[in-house]
């Protein structure tokens, strides 16, 4: 039964990791731009997560579909050329407001205990508000 | 392609990229080339960027990190797989894409020669249906156009075989009843024509079909073609 257990919770947290690493690439292109390799560095870099190396790709092809980032090929002075990758506007704008939204919800799950928190809640509805305006 | 490792670790990345290749089936040449070239200059990061042990190692161990070749390319076949299920839909589509498979990739151009034969073949069955069909509609509508006359005056067909100086029209086992003949002929011959016509209507599925069995066997082609150049 626990076993079972914490199978599923396994699940669950791949399940969470996914969507959070999605958004973790973008803010990570909004820095700068990266190609793969020095991209998983720099989401590894604090070592608070590991991931395989790979899954980055995947990631970065469906934002590539989505007009989220684009890349190009540039010659490296030692090795293969390396596909650098960089956020296009559309890109910047979704990674704005994901992280908006993102905070939101890490207050959610925070709930009360972090009350603390609240002020800052406010600040980036208020942030969403200015945003959304600006779309229109 | 042009290697910067040495020798027994690029032995060694070179069979994890087939593998990974492998896992790209289906895909466009140019995509599966630019893939493989990004992740082959992954590999390259990670294996100068890990200075500890022999290149084998470091070469495995890169891997490692990387992860299975499946992981890597994930969400991309996935992707493709299900464009593809979005718009094949009718059991005919399903069956092309069978086609292509089990024919046109593990036979090369074996395969290719199979699948132009099945190709033809195919459309070959498309000319005679359609041609059929046209038939049925025509001989269906002149019939019911023969029975209608029979109906309504039997004694035309009489004047005929009197005019031709020989037996033109027969009624067969209705002879002392043209008009029951002609009741028969009518409801035959609708239905012959009933019949043509649904078949044309199902033809536009067929059709399309095919289509699509034409379509992929052309990019199949192409691909392969492709590959040929690369490897000569």
């Amino acid at each position: 039964m626990n076993k079972i257990m914490a199978e599923e919770t396994d699940n669950k947290v791949t399940q969470l990791r996914k969507g959070i690493l999605e958004l973790a690439v973008l803010a990570a292109l909004y820095r700068g731009s990266h190609y793969g390799y020095s991209l998983v560095r720099s989401l590894t870099g604090s070592g608070s997560i590991e991931i395989k190396e790979g899954t980055v790709y995947p990631i970065l092809a469906r934002l590539a579909r989505e007009g989220l980032v684009r890349s190009e090929w540039v010659e490296s002075n030692q090795g293969p050329p390396r596909k650098y990758y960089e956020l296009t506007e559309a890109g910047r704008a979704a990674c704005e407001s994901l992280q908006a939204e993102f905070r939101r919800l890490v207050l959610l799950v925070q709930g009360a205990s972090g009350a603390a928190a609240a002020p800052e809640g406010q600040q980036t509805e208020k942030k969403i508000v200015i945003r959304r305006k600006k779309d229109e | 392609m042009n290697n910067h490792l040495p020798p027994a670790a690029e032995k060694i990345v070179a069979d994890y990229l087939e593998k990974l290749r492998g896992q790209l089936k289906g895909m466009n040449e140019k995509d599966q080339q630019e893939i493989l070239a990004e992740i082959r200059s992954h590999v390259y990061e990670s294996f100068t960027g890990d200075g500890e042990g022999d290149e084998i190692d470091r070469a495995l161990r890169a891997l490692k990190r990387l992860g299975e070749p499946a992981d890597v390319v994930a969400s991309r076949v996935g992707t493709s797989v299900a464009q593809l299920g979005k718009k094949k839909k009718s059991l005919l589509y399903i069956l092309a894409g069978l086609l292509i498979v089990f024919f046109a990739a593990p036979l090369g151009m074996g395969g290719l020669g199979v699948l132009i034969g099945l190709l033809a073949a195919l459309a070959g069955l498309l000319v005679a249906y359609f041609a059929t069909a046209v038939v049925f509609v025509i001989s269906g509508f002149i019939c019911a156009l023969v029975g209608l006359v029979a109906l309504i005056s039997p004694d035309i067909f009489l004047e005929i075989n009197r005019w031709a100086g020989e037996t033109v029209f027969q009624f067969g086992p209705f002879q002392n009843h043209p008009q029951v003949a002609g009741i028969l002929t009518l409801i035959l011959s609708l239905m012959l024509a009933a019949l043509g016509l649904l078949m044309l209507w199902s033809g536009k599925h067929i059709w399309r079909g095919l289509g699509l069995v034409f379509h992929l066997a052309m990019d199949k082609v192409r691909s392969l073609f492709s590959r040929g150049r690369k490897t000569a």
